[in-house]
């Protein structure tokens, strides 16, 4: 441990309440992932957790809009992106920004001994007050007034005098700031005081007044907002974040209520992916595109979104973000101007002590192969001119090449194979197959420099910050006593393969149904080792995956088939889990040979652990039937942790 | 500073029974209510045996309060041990009167507490009861926390009122650290607020600052997480224990939480508070000057909360219960369904070192 203070550890921008603190290591180029229209239909963010819903909602709340409005200069990259999507327009806010957080008090709301149906208008009424709140609060802000204070110079004006909007209004305590408050007071207290209910007595509290629909949002699309004597020019913007945390009751309510076509303010919902849930009730919600659009942003952040937002550009945004929370440290304890990661050593420059011995059996397996054929002598050739790692690595992918060109129908003429035969025939996979392989033969180190690092962070923010964390540590380490602070690629790679190790040994501890998930990712490791044994590497860079049929998915989702095959609940319930916690990464409606897979990759960060590349793309499918086998059959507990070690 | 529990009624060890036995003897010729709930743990009979092994002038009822069996993922032990403790129960119940309370339909764990405590703390349940005694041997903390808290707020309502009780109250605990070394949370995916103990302080309200009060105990580190995220605590002030019986624990539990603490929580060293592992009436009195300490210091910034959560022992979380209940903070819990006992430990092989410990919370003794 350093004596100075590790700025990725002290993680989660949604911990970071300054606002300063937040913009100053939000990387601005995430504002691509989101799509054109933003304003004007409902937008659902899925993702698994820590991709970044919250800090990308986070960035539109008026304290932050006022922050960059106030503080950055015109050319910051940040503020450019807010003007191009129109969340600033000549430098001011066009949004007041809410954000909501939906896990609260919420879905404890379903546990109280009422009648569904109240509890649920409970649920809208509290909800329409903490909106209302967001709104009077972010008003005031912006104009410069305080909260509460100045409560009594908020005020809405009603464009048009419809009696739903007149009653609409009385039900939110009335278009002055001062009514809105002392209705939000009186809801919570009430609504509060039966959460925390522990006698009968306290029971007696009448709550049959809730909403039956989201009052705000009916009020907020009819009024215009006044502070004193300033109209607001900026729109309000609620942002619901956490959809997930609801009961599925209540999360139908909201999203009936936020996708209903009418002229409403912008309304932003989040929610974890689950792709093992009945999570699309989004038919109700009208047209994709036109009534609402859903952004996927984990498959946003590998694939890019067709727009700005390309492939490859969220590794960029991860290197920012990692290089902003960095500098300053570098900076004011290390006297260092050279950003994070090129304190890193990539692992082609690592030192190869054991070179010639390695090498040398390397090539004597590939001679071997070769049977002294004058067919390989120019690839043999090619590699024989090589030193070092390169030399190991290449005799390692013709060791490949010669036993996949050796199983293959014989050319007729047996030709000499060429150089530019060797091209075609290898790959990037398979360059990145063969040296993870090598790697775990001659226990050299894989898992360095900033390519793999972002690889291991499976795109996902927190975790990628998270071993970025694990790395700068031993940096200021470096620093503490004095020394440069540089990492070999050998210590980052055992530095990493411990972040692998205790992450594996975490699931059992914090993801439900832990050790059914670990028995599952077990499995899909069997196959990924079985399948990188075979000297053919026929899935270069390796197995890290399997799939399922889309049709047994829905089989499994189904209660009835559930329930007359053992083992179908556990298998839902650790899968789900998994893929909830991200542990297990689901891709829906993958086709391949005609068929439609739920293609399921483990996170990343489990593949130092086993040995297994980081390039993602091949999966081998089992049968459902298959898959209720890993948990169906499950040795007991002591026993089971034997056989997982050994893997 | 005016304490509810200034001066306590606690004992540890051979005089524990002997509590139980005095208030019961107190209220003769009503009669004595024990409280528990069967589960996995070796510990959950411990009391009952023990009490039901007293003279009773008068019969006792004993009320089992049923609880959510182990779930299929859980270790086969825990689910072995559960069914195994449960046709125990009934055989020490085959002369005694005894009540099964059934456990709510609810979504989540933390809301469980009140409706049980709903169903017990009210006249007609309690009627001819003098003395209550709550065994949390076995009892997850989201449930015994707002029995606890209901059965000492009965005592302050008025007695037409239908949840009065104003009996003696007693809790009591059988506490073995090698058994709570034996056993591990899993699946700590999430942490709550307690039912009962959710903060009171409104969003329509300006915010103050929050500082959080954790019981820190080993293997706490998920559930010291997910709490945190839930608070998004502006101070976070540790509890660690010392006086112990092993004077380098402490030292220990700084070592296995170091990243969390230092790192991810920024607590400074100035904030570590201890209190006494054997006495919860020590960490009560610490907590409650702590709050009021801050109260004090942060007032200006906006009313602050302190929130505690206790991740080590059984006793000492009794020391945050009475704090939370006497000085109204929030109670957050981490979430966990599953249990895992330690490969090849026979649980039961422990149970020499059981220490039964009881505290008289309310009745003769403060009247």
């Amino acid at each position: 441990m350093s004596v100075y203070p590790n700025p990725f550890h002290a993680r989660a921008s949604e911990h970071q309440r300054e606002a300063h603190r937040f913009i100053s290591t939000f990387g601005a180029g995430a504002v691509s992932m989101l799509p054109e229209a933003l304003w004007d239909r409902l937008l659902i963010l899925r993702s698994s957790p820590g991709a970044g819903k919250t800090s990308l909602m986070r960035l539109f709340t008026i304290d932050s809009l006022l922050w960059v409005r106030g503080r950055l200069r015109d050319s910051d990259p940040l503020r450019e992106e807010l003007a191009n999507i129109g969340a600033l327009v000549d430098g001011e806010p066009t949004r007041l920004g809410v954000l909501l957080d939906l896990d609260r008090d919420y879905r404890a709301l379903l546990d109280l001994p009422i009648r569904e149906d109240v509890a649920l208008r409970l649920f809208l009424r509290l909800l329409d007050t903490r909106i209302m709140l967001g709104v009077l609060r972010a008003a005031l802000l912006f104009a410069g007034e305080e909260y509460p204070g100045s409560a009594e110079l908020f005020r809405l004006e009603m464009d048009s005098t419809e009696p739903d909007v007149e009653a609409a209004v009385e039900w939110i305590g009335g278009t002055g700031g001062g009514g809105i408050l002392n209705y939000a007071r009186d809801t919570e207290r009430r609504v509060l005081g039966l959460l925390n209910a522990l006698l009968t007595s306290d029971l007696e509290a009448d709550p049959q007044a809730g909403h039956h629909e989201l009052m705000s949002l009916r009020v907020l699309s009819a009024c215009a907002i006044r502070v004193g004597n300033r109209r607001l020019g900026a729109q309000p913007l609620l942002m619901f974040d956490d959809g997930h945390a609801l009961d599925n009751r209540q999360r139908s309510a909201l999203l009936e209520q936020l996708g209903r076509r009418r002229p409403s303010p912008g309304r932003w919902y989040s929610e974890r992916f689950e792709a093992l849930s009945d999570q699309e009730l989004l038919q109700s919600l009208g047209t994709a595109g036109r009534d609402h659009v859903l952004v996927n942003l984990d498959h946003i952040a590998r694939a890019g979104n067709g727009r700005r937002f390309h492939k490859g550009r969220h590794d960029r945004v991860l290197v920012d973000i990692a290089t902003r929370r960095a500098a300053p440290v570098l900076k004011t304890y290390a006297q260092e101007e050279q950003d994070f990661f090129s304190l890193l050593d990539p692992p082609d420059s690592a030192e190869f002590p054991q070179s010639d011995e390695t090498i040398g059996q390397v090539r004597e397996r590939a001679l071997a192969l070769s049977g002294g054929k004058a067919r390989y002598d120019r690839w043999v050739a090619e590699a024989a001119g090589m030193a070092g790692r390169t030399a190991a690595l290449k005799w390692r992918e013709l060791e490949i090449l010669i036993t996949r060109d050796r199983e293959r129908e014989q050319d007729l003429f047996e030709r000499e194979l060429t150089p530019e035969d060797l091209d075609d025939r290898s790959s990037a996979s398979l360059r990145e197959g063969a040296e993870v392989s090598l790697a775990n033969e001659f226990n050299l180190p894989f898992y360095a420099g900033q390519s793999r690092i972002l690889q291991l962070g499976s795109h996902n923010t927190e975790q990628f910050l998270n071993l970025c964390g694990d790395l700068f540590e031993e940096l200021l380490v470096s620093v503490s006593v004095g020394r440069r602070p540089t990492l070999a690629p050998r210590r980052q790679d055992r530095l990493l393969r411990d972040a692998s190790e205790r992450y594996w040994e975490s699931i059992p501890r914090t993801v439900p149904s832990g050790r059914d998930v670990q028995a599952i990712v077990s499995r899909i490791v069997e196959i990924a080792k079985a399948e990188a044994n075979k000297p053919t590497m026929p899935y270069p860079p390796g197995v890290t995956g399997t799939a399922m049929l889309m049709s047994e998915r829905t089989l499994l989702l189904d209660p009835a088939y559930r329930e007359a095959n053992p083992g179908a609940d556990r298998l839902l319930t650790a899968l789900a889990s998994a893929v909830a916690s991200n542990v297990l990464a689901a891709d829906l409606d993958y086709a391949v040979k005609g068929n439609r897979y739920m293609v399921i990759y483990l996170n990343r960060l489990l593949c130092p652990r086993f040995g297994l590349p980081l390039g993602r793309g091949s999966f081998r499918e089992r049968r459902l039937s298959t898959m209720l086998g890993w948990v169906r059959n499950l040795p007991a507990a002591g026993q089971r942790s034997e056989r997982q070690l050994s893997l | 500073m005016n304490l509810r529990w200034a001066d306590y009624v606690f004992e540890l060890g051979e005089g524990a029974l002997e509590l139980v036995a005095c208030a019961a003897s107190t209220q003769a010729p009503s009669r004595t209510m024990y409280v528990l709930g069967v589960g996995f743990d070796p510990r959950c009979l411990v009391g009952l045996q023990a009490f039901l092994g007293l003279e009773h002038p008068t019969p006792p009822i004993v009320v089992r309060v049923d609880l959510p069996a182990p779930t299929a993922s859980s270790h086969p032990v825990a689910r072995t041990a559960a069914a195994a403790n449960l046709v125990a129960f009934d055989e020490l119940m085959t002369d005694t009167d005894h009540r099964v309370v059934k456990f709510p339909a609810v979504s989540e764990m933390a809301n469980a507490g009140p409706p049980i405590a709903q169903e017990i703390i009210k006249s007609d349940f309690l009627a001819s009861v003098g003395h209550l005694v709550l065994d949390i041997s076995s009892l997850p903390s989201s449930l015994y926390f707002p029995l606890a808290a209901a059965a000492l707020k009965a005592g302050g309502l008025p007695p037409e009122d239908p949840s009065h009780f104003s009996g003696e109250f007693q809790v009591v605990v059988c506490e073995n650290p090698q058994v709570d070394a034996c056993i591990t949370e899993l699946s700590v995916s999430h942490a709550s607020y307690i039912a009962g103990f959710r903060p009171t302080r409104l969003e329509s309200d300006p915010a103050g600052p929050t500082v959080w009060a954790p019981v820190v105990g080993e293997g706490a580190g998920p559930a010291l997480r997910v709490v945190h995220d839930l608070l998004e605590p502006d101070e976070v002030c540790p509890i660690l224990p010392f006086p112990a019986r092993s004077p380098r624990r402490s030292d220990a539990l700084l070592l296995e939480h170091q990243t969390e603490l230092f790192d991810s929580f920024q607590v400074t060293p100035a904030n570590i508070v201890f209190a006494d592992e054997r006495n919860p009436f020590d960490l009560y009195r610490t907590l409650c000057r702590l709050n009021r300490d801050y109260e004090a210091a942060l007032n200006p910034l906006g009313p602050p909360s302190i929130e505690l959560s206790s991740h080590s022992s059984k006793l000492l979380s009794l020391g945050v219960l009475l704090a939370a209940v006497e000085q109204e903070m929030p109670l957050a819990t981490a979430v966990s369904g599953e249990y895992e006992i330690v490969h090849g430990m026979d649980l039961a092989s422990f149970s020499t070192s059981n220490q039964l410990g009881c505290l008289w919370l309310a009745g003769d003794p403060y009247a």
